[in-house]
């Protein structure tokens, strides 16, 4: 089986978690999001204190929409680049069936719970993906095909007109704004807690910057992982133990 | 006699324009004076009145407490428009020379007994008290001159200034509860005030365009063109076309039925202060028709109600894209006038109308070309008395609670997160120190 981890070439005590390639993927995904949660929502709330600067410009509101379209074209291309990467390469391969849930997760999610309610003593240990970031993956999957496929619609209604009755539109323009919610909020809630305000990781954590993750950061947040790969090369495990 | 003079006057300031020497310039004046002194008796019959009256100190003491000028200076009544008539046409009542008594008002109606009438059933000429218009106030005195010359106070371009004179004046607006303020100010910037002002465009409307010139009426008045039944037809004077369109309108047949609650003309335009539909500050502005005007009777739940018009016609607009869009400035979007005309508005019901079933199709495709027959199926203002309706509302509650569920759940994870590992973190800092 092909290791998603992999040791970081020029440093000690570390992993390649992402490579390039996966970073890239990842910065063109929240660099079109945030921009398509800017151009979306100012269209929904041209009163909100963070529109109104713009309104007053003659052209703005051409280029909101002009823009809306562009980054979810870029949204779309790296979306479909995502499903070409998960297919066609055998990292790709690997990572999608690291992302799909099991039934560890369930027990993970319910171990984490009884910890959070002080009713276990100590935290589950996680695989290269835990729970947390799996839901997040597969939710970010979820709406982010509602999201293309409405955004679509709309955009194209004279086509979704060819197939369906008008108050359709209204109803796709509904899905695509609450939908947008959802994940904003979920983006907000769940993504920036895990990759800031969580007091073990906070200020920043870095690893999609430099693809690394340190040896120390690999045992405490994916210790199974770590394991494995000690058992598989055992005498650099032992040394890297006897060190400590 | 008076050309003579006129022409010699005009010599001499012309002359004077031009820098001639000091002498001709006297010498100028001098014939000027000459010719006034030697042949004024002649030219004004016996005992010509400019004897005294060209004098500029000469007063009349009409009373113990008033005295006033009496002076007229005699090139300038010479020429005015009368300056070929004698004093005594006017000043009837001018008996003796010099005569001691003062002078009466001059009564018009001699030679104008057809205007006098009118005005004297118009407002000005109806009020009792000593502020309202005379022919005077508007025409001038000894300096009449005709309204077609630049200089006469009804000339168009002079016209509105000379109605501010008392419209414009706060104690004489509040004396008489004047409703509207200073219709000069509105006037001067809106597309009738700019264009005749400005641009010197005489088929441009002024004050006497919409409210009549000798017969001003109340607007309470059924005979005042500004009485609110009357406006589209004033308005179409000029605005011809426009005028055919809205009195075939829904609008326009209720107007006609006497339904105050339509809308005419300066309802949706404004009137004093009337502007260009491309003017942003315009209430019919795409950008700005359907929340300052449509909205002012369209979301009023008296008028809806009283009329049995569909609800929720403006806020399902404001909520829409289309409504949306044009709230953040956008001059594409379709906004009310887009779909259901301008003066052209009819019942969706009625066939001439541009969102009838048979019509909409086409009226959709103006903006989105080829789109699909589809689109005059079921309502187009989606409120959730209709099923289609109630789906999107079911759908956008399921969501909500979606949100508040996942989003919720996923505030009590991290929360819980957040207090474990703080706790964690606090104790290994505590354990260490």
């Amino acid at each position: 089986m092909t290791h998603l981890l992999s040791p970081a070439r020029n440093g000690k005590h570390a992993y390649v978690r992402w490579t390039a390639n996966e970073r890239f993927q990842h910065w063109v995904l929240a660099v079109s999001f945030i921009l398509l949660v800017f151009t979306g929502f100012a269209l929904k709330h041209p009163d909100a204190w963070w529109v109104r600067p713009f309104i007053s410009v003659p052209w703005f509101a051409d280029a909101r929409s002009l823009l809306h379209r562009i980054f979810g074209g870029a949204f779309v291309l790296v979306g479909v680049y995502h499903v070409f990467y998960l297919l066609a390469t055998a990292r790709g391969r690997v990572l999608g069936k690291a992302f799909l849930p099991c039934r560890r997760d369930l027990s993970d999610f319910m171990q984490n719970l009884s910890y959070y309610l002080g009713i276990r003593k100590q935290p589950p240990t996680f695989g290269h993906f835990n729970y947390m970031e799996k839901a997040e993956y597969l939710a970010l999957i979820w709406g982010g095909v509602i999201m293309i496929v409405s955004g679509f619609m709309l955009w194209f209604s004279s086509l979704t007109l060819m197939f369906f009755p008008r108050w359709v539109i209204d109803l796709v323009t509904v899905v695509h704004l609450y939908e947008a919610w959802l994940a904003s909020l979920a983006i907000v809630v769940w993504h920036f807690y895990s990759v800031i305000f969580d007091p073990e990781i906070y200020p920043i954590n870095t690893c999609m910057v430099d693809g690394r993750i340190s040896e120390k950061d690999q045992r405490e947040h994916h210790f199974d992982e770590w394991l494995e790969l000690q058992s598989e090369d055992g005498a650099d495990a032992q040394s890297e133990l006897s060190k400590q | 006699m008076s050309p003579v003079l006129v022409a010699l006057f005009l010599i001499q300031s012309g002359i004077k324009k031009n820098g001639a020497t000091m002498l001709i310039k006297y010498s100028f004046y001098f014939l000027a004076v000459a010719f006034t002194l030697t042949c004024s008796p002649w030219i004004y019959g016996q005992g010509s009145c400019f004897e005294c009256h060209d004098d500029p100190d000469l007063t009349a003491v009409v009373s113990d407490t008033l005295e006033i000028s009496a002076y007229v200076d005699s090139l300038i009544f010479a020429s005015s428009s009368h300056g070929e008539f004698e004093c005594v046409d006017c000043h009837v009542d001018a008996e003796g020379d010099p005569h001691d008594e003062v002078l009466g008002t001059v009564d018009c109606s001699a030679c104008h007994d057809d205007v006098m009438e009118v005005y004297h059933a118009s407002v000005h000429g109806d009020a009792s008290g000593p502020d309202a218009a005379s022919c005077a106030d508007c025409h001038g005195k000894h300096d009449i001159l005709s309204a077609s010359d630049a200089h006469s106070k009804v000339y168009p371009l002079n016209l509105a200034s000379t109605c501010a004179i008392c419209h414009a004046d706060p104690k004489i607006v509040k004396k008489y509860h004047i409703p509207i303020h200073d219709p000069l100010a509105a006037y001067r910037n809106s597309v009738h005030g700019i264009a005749l002002m400005s641009e010197e465009n005489f088929d441009a409307a002024t004050c006497t365009s919409c409210h009549g010139n000798h017969g001003i009426y109340s607007m309470k008045d059924p005979e005042s063109p500004i009485y609110w039944k009357n406006v589209p037809e004033t308005c179409g004077q000029c605005h011809g076309e426009i005028y055919e369109q809205f009195t075939e309108s829904v609008h326009g047949v209720a107007v006609e039925e006497g339904l105050r609650d339509a809308p005419v003309c300066t309802d949706c335009h404004g009137e004093h202060g009337v502007k260009s539909p491309e003017d942003p500050e315009s209430r019919v502005h795409p950008l700005r028709v359907s929340a300052a005007t449509c909205e002012r009777c369209h979301a009023s739940e008296i008028i809806t109600e009283r009329y049995g018009i569909a609800e929720s016609r403006v806020i399902t607009f404001e909520e829409s894209y289309h409504g949306l869009a044009i709230k953040g400035g956008s001059m594409e979007a379709a906004n009310c006038a887009s779909c259901h005309g301008i003066h052209n508005i009819f019942r969706s019901s009625d066939p001439r109308s541009l969102v009838h079933v048979a019509n909409l199709h086409k009226t959709c495709g103006n903006c989105h070309p080829g789109i699909d027959k589809n689109v005059s199926r079921g309502a187009v203002h989606l409120t959730s008395s209709t099923t289609p309706g109630r789906v999107v509302k079911y759908v956008k509650d399921i969501y909500i609670l979606l949100i508040v569920v996942v989003i919720g759940g996923m505030a009590l994870h991290n929360g819980a997160d957040f207090i474990r590992k703080s706790r964690r973190i606090v104790k290994k800092r505590e354990a260490g120190a």
